[in-house]
C-alpha cells in the first residue's frame, strides 16, 4: 500500500471494511461486544502492518481469525486453570428458536472459522487455507464437518436446504 | 458453491441485519496503532532486557559484574582514529548537537561504515511516529537501522555498570541464534546478536505497565515479533546500541534475520567512523529534546515515563 501515508491509507480502507468486519466478528465471536473488541484488535494489527499490505482484505481475514482463535485459546486456559464452565446447550430446548447464528455458535472456533469464510465470506478453498494456516484438505474436511453439524442442530427447518457441496466430498 | 450455501450465507445476512451497524472503530484503532509502532520505533534496549527476562536472565543491559571480555575499562575510552570524520567535525563545531546534526551524522556514518553491497543510506520519511529509522537502498535486501545512544546514568551502579555480554553469557540466558564479539581499542566491547525482537516494548513503557509475553517457540515464533541484529558497543562512558532489520520489520510475513551478519556488524563497530559516531551521540544524547510524552488513547492522558531525566554527562573525550 505504499504511495499514501500510513493513517491516510488505513483509515480510508478500514472506513470501508469495518461494518463488514464487524459482522464477521459477529459471526465468529457470536457476541456484539466481543465481536467489537475482535475488530478492534484486527484493525489495530492491520495499522501496525500497514505498509507491507499488498491485500488489506485477505490480510483482514487472516489477522481476524488467528486472532480470534488465538482469544479462545487463552479463554480456554484461563477456563482451565479458574472456574468451570456451564455449557448452554442449545438442542433439546424445543421453546427456543434457534437461529443459524446460534448454530453457528455451536461449532468449535476452528470450524466456525472455516464455515464464515468458506460460506459466509464465499472464499475460496484456497484462500481460507491461507488464512488459517492450514492445509486444502484440511479446510475441506472441516467445512464439510461444519456443514454436517449446522444441519443437525438446525433439523428439519434448514436440513433439506444446506447439503455438502460436492466439491468437498 | 451450491445453492444450499448460498441460502446459509443469505440466512446469516438477514440474521445480521437485525443487528444494525456496529459502532465505528477506526479512530480509536488508528490511535492504538500509531502508540504501537512509535513503541516498535523507539526499539531501545528494553527490547532485548524483555526478551533477557523471558528467558528466565539478567536484562542484558548494564546491570551485572561478569568478568570483562578483554581490555581495560578503568580508563577513559579514546576513538582509535584522532582525525574526526567531517560529518563529526560539522555536528560538533558549536559544542552541541541538533537534531539535524545527528540525524545526518548517523546516516553518513552507516553508509560509510555498513557493507557497500547495501548501498546508499536515507532517513525514512516521517510518519505520525517518531521516524529515526534509516535505510539502505540499492542492495537487497533493503536494511532498516536505528542508533541508539546513552551514557550510563545516575541510577546505575558503577561497579555494575558491564553485564557480561559475552556470547557465552548471552547463550546461557536466553536463545540465541547467532553471536560474534570483540574487545577492542581502549576497553571497547562489541556484541551482534540475532534476536526475537517483541513488538511494543522497544520505547518508553508507561510506569507499571506490564508487557505480555507469549510462549517462546523459535520456530513458531508469535505473528508481530520478528528477527533483527543487534549490535552493542560500550565503554566506560557510553552504551549505543544499532538494531539492523530488514526494512518493514513492523510487518508480520516476513520475520527472517537481515542479510547482514552479526561478524559484519562487528567489524562496523571498530570502524573508526562508527567510534566518531559514538562521539558525537554522546553529545547528543546530553543534548536531545525530551521524547515526546506519549497519550492514552483511550483516556487522553499522558502516559508517565519511567525515562530517567536527570543524566549525566557521559565521560566521552577523545
Amino acid at each position: 500500500m505504499a504511495g499514501q501515508g500510513r493513517t491516510e491509507g488505513f483509515s480510508n480502507w478500514a472506513e470501508q471494511a469495518q461494518q463488514r468486519l464487524y459482522r464477521q466478528g459477529v459471526l465468529l465471536t457470536g457476541d456484539t461486544h466481543a465481536a467489537r473488541d475482535l475488530v478492534q484488535a484486527t484493525l489495530v494489527k492491520m495499522y501496525v502492518a500497514w505498509p507491507r499490505i499488498d491485500t488489506p482484505g485477505a490480510y483482514a481475514h487472516r489477522i481476524m481469525v488467528r486472532t480470534f482463535l488465538e482469544g479462545r485459546r487463552r479463554e480456554q486456559r484461563e477456563r482451565e486453570l479458574h472456574r468451570s464452565v456451564d455449557v448452554v446447550r442449545l438442542d433439546g430446548d424445543p421453546a427456543h428458536a434457534l437461529t443459524i447464528r446460534d448454530a453457528l455458535a455451536e461449532l468449535a472456533p476452528r470450524m466456525r472459522a472455516v464455515v464464515v469464510l468458506r460460506y459466509w465470506e464465499d472464499l475460496s478453498v484456497e484462500q481460507t487455507a491461507a488464512a488459517l494456516g492450514c492445509s486444502t484438505g484440511n479446510v475441506k474436511s472441516t467445512a464439510s464437518r461444519g456443514l454436517d453439524r449446522l444441519r443437525v442442530l438446525l433439523g428439519d427447518a434448514f436440513s433439506e436446504r444446506v447439503t455438502t457441496p460436492t466439491e468437498e466430498n | 458453491m451450491s445453492i444450499s450455501t448460498d441460502e446459509l450465507r443469505a440466512g446469516l445476512d438477514r440474521e445480521l441485519d437485525l443487528l444494525g451497524p456496529g459502532p465505528d472503530l477506526v479512530p480509536t484503532a488508528t490511535a492504538r496503532g500509531v502508540v504501537r509502532v512509535r513503541r516498535r520505533r523507539a526499539m531501545a534496549g528494553a527490547a532485548l532486557a524483555v526478551v533477557a527476562v523471558a528467558g528466565g536472565a539478567l536484562a542484558t543491559g548494564v546491570v551485572g559484574g561478569g568478568a570483562e571480555p578483554g581490555g581495560d575499562r578503568g580508563r577513559a575510552p579514546i576513538a582509535s582514529d584522532p582525525s574526526p570524520t567531517k560529518a563529526e567535525a560539522g555536528a560538533l563545531d558549536d559544542g552541541h548537537v541538533t537534531p539535524g546534526e545527528w540525524n545526518e551524522v548517523v546516516r553518513s556514518t552507516l553508509e560509510r561504515v555498513l557493507p557497500s553491497r547495501y548501498g546508499a543510506v536515507t532517513m525514512l520519511p516521517t510518519d505520525p511516529v517518531r521516524a529515526d529509522l534509516f535505510a539502505t537502498a540499492g542492495g537487497r535486501p533493503q536494511l532498516q537501522a536505528h542508533v541508539g545512544i546513552q551514557g550510563w546514568l545516575k541510577v546505575e551502579d558503577p561497579s555494575r555498570r558491564f553485564d557480561d555480554q559475552s556470547c557465552a553469557a548471552i547463550n546461557q540466558a536466553r536463545e540465541l541464534h547467532d553471536c560474534a564479539e570483540a574487545a577492542f581499542g581502549d576497553g571497547w566491547f562489541a556484541v551482534a546478536t540475532v534476536d526475537l525482537l517483541p513488538p511494543g516494548n522497544g520505547g518508553t513503557l508507561a510506569e507499571g505497565e506490564r508487557l505480555e509475553l507469549p510462549e517462546h517457540d523459535a520456530a513458531n515464533p508469535p505473528e508481530d515479533w520478528s528477527y533483527g541484529t543487534v549490535l552493542t558497543v560500550m565503554n566506560e562512558g557510553i552504551r549505543a546500541e544499532v538494531y539492523v532489520s530488514e526494512l518493514g520489520w513492523d510487518g508480520i510475513e516476513d520475520g527472517g534475520p537481515p542479510g547482514i551478519s552479526v561478524e559484519e556488524l562487528v567489524a562496523v563497530a571498530q570502524e573508526p567512523a562508527f567510534l566518531d559516531l559514538l562521539e558525537v551521540g554522546a553529545q547528543w544524547w546530553y543534548d536531545r529534546p525530551p521524547p515526546a510524552a506519549m497519550v492514552d488513547p483511550d483516556t487522553g492522558e499522558e502516559i508517565p515515563s519511567i525515562e530517567v531525566a536527570d543524566q549525566q554527562r557521559p565521560p566521552y573525550v577523545r
